[in-house]
């Protein structure tokens, strides 16, 4: 039985460290092995979750919800009012602990969502986060550098653009939602779907590109 | 817990490499998505008891040298193994063999304590707050950029469990605020940058200036 112990879980730590081979592989075999055989799950549970996020779930969730605001004025308003009840209009299924804020881009804010302290990132909605989501150093510079990180995703930002930074430091989840390109006003809806790219409902790419489809 | 995890505005890192990541390629190696897969089933055996808060602490736990420098998903592999280590469900010398050794009495038994909250939200909407200087020693989501900062008050987001509380299996809700600072009250390298840093703060993180 846990008694939620930090002291002994960084004594355990250690130990891991020195006893532990070093090969990731490795380790994460022993972890699987010795946990199937105590029964607390299956290799076939394992395998479920694999094919989930192999399959290329992908962002294309979350650009079906982008694409509807665009079309839908009212369904916008719904969406940046309360995100978590709008996402299950479109049928998404959101977590009970987890709330969805949905911050809109202007001509004069770009949004940019970051979680410092850990990873915290729309799954459900965007698939699995990309490595440097992850990183030591979009965590540390994003709050502090958010428009040298943009210019490194090939972004300029005008000085009178304002930049907002959200770091996820609770169970609320962001979704940016970018602005409609120009040239798509005759577009269906999941055409425009299509068009939305992971980035940009992160916040590091401002501008779509209409060309690209 | 002021340790090695809690990166927002560290200097010294470089350029974000975002041109490695493939987009369409999640994950880079097998390995990695077996990993990410264990990680969320083995939660899944653990709840309510192995909440969220404390596989994040014993995340932050480990060594920082190690945490600042492992592959992201064998951070989850050595969490999983020290979170089953001090339940007792598995021991050390069984995952350096690769083979278990006894079997667990079942699933994490105990609930976590529900501890309701009363009253209405200390601080208003448009109001300036200010996050308390002094950071607890275990989990806590107050990032250390925001420790001693002014900010506003943009919205109240309801009763929401306490991390904190959270992560000593204690459910204990708490209002829940979105605190947006200037990016010049945070960096003094900010100032006249139109920035803004937009935090989610409970309650007891926060006092008036």
């Amino acid at each position: 039985m846990t008694e939620y112990n930090a002291d002994k879980i960084g004594e355990i730590h250690r130990h891991l460290h020195s006893e532990l081979p070093s090969e990731p592989a490795l380790r994460v075999k022993a972890l699987e092995s010795v946990l199937v055989e105590k029964e607390l799950f299956t290799s076939a549970d394992i395998d479920k979750w694999v094919d989930a996020y192999t399959e290329k779930v992908g962002p294309i969730n979350g650009g079906k919800v982008v694409a509807r605001a665009w079309v839908d004025a009212a369904f916008k308003a719904r969406l940046l009012a309360d995100g978590t009840k709008a996402f299950d209009e479109l049928g998404f299924k959101s977590r009970v602990d987890s709330d969805l804020k949905t911050v809109e881009n202007t001509a004069s804010v770009q949004n940019l969502v970051v979680c410092t302290l850990c990873s915290c990132y729309p799954l459900h909605l965007l698939g699995m986060s990309p490595t440097w989501y992850k990183s030591n150093e979009y965590r540390a510079r994003a709050v502090r550098d958010p428009r040298g990180v943009l210019r490194e995703f090939g972004v300029e930002i005008d000085d009178d653009v304002e930049v907002r930074v959200w770091d996820s430091t609770s169970e609320r989840r962001f979704l940016v939602l970018p602005q409609r390109p120009p040239g798509t006003e005759t577009w269906p809806e999941d055409k425009l779907a299509r068009l939305v790219t992971r980035n940009a409902m992160i916040g590091t790419q401002r501008d779509l590109t209409p060309e690209s489809l | 817990m002021d340790g090695v995890h809690d990166l927002g505005g560290r200097e010294g890192f470089g350029p974000v490499r975002w041109q490695l990541d493939d987009d369409h390629q999640p994950f880079h190696e097998d390995w990695e998505a077996r990993a990410w897969a264990l990680f969320l089933v083995f939660m899944r055996y653990g709840y309510p008891a192995w909440t969220l808060d404390w596989c994040r602490h014993v995340k932050e736990r480990i060594g920082p040298i190690d945490y600042l420098s492992h592959n992201y998903f064998d951070l989850w592999t050595q969490t999983a193994m020290a979170i089953t280590i001090e339940d007792g469900v598995a021991d050390l010398d069984e995952f350096v063999q690769g083979q278990a050794r006894f079997k667990p009495k079942g699933p994490p038994s105990q609930q976590p304590a529900i501890r309701s909250a009363e009253g209405a939200p200390a601080f208003a909407i448009g109001e300036t707050v200010r996050v308390k200087h002094l950071l607890p020693d275990d989990h806590t989501r107050r990032p250390g950029y925001t420790r001693g900062r002014g900010g506003i008050v943009e919205d109240c987001i309801g009763l929401r469990p306490l991390a904190d509380a959270s992560a000593r299996g204690e459910i204990r809700d708490e209002y829940l605020y979105s605190v947006a600072f200037d990016g010049s009250e945070l960096w003094p390298e900010a100032v006249g940058r139109r920035d803004r840093i937009f935090v989610d703060l409970w309650e007891s993180y926060l006092e008036t200036p």
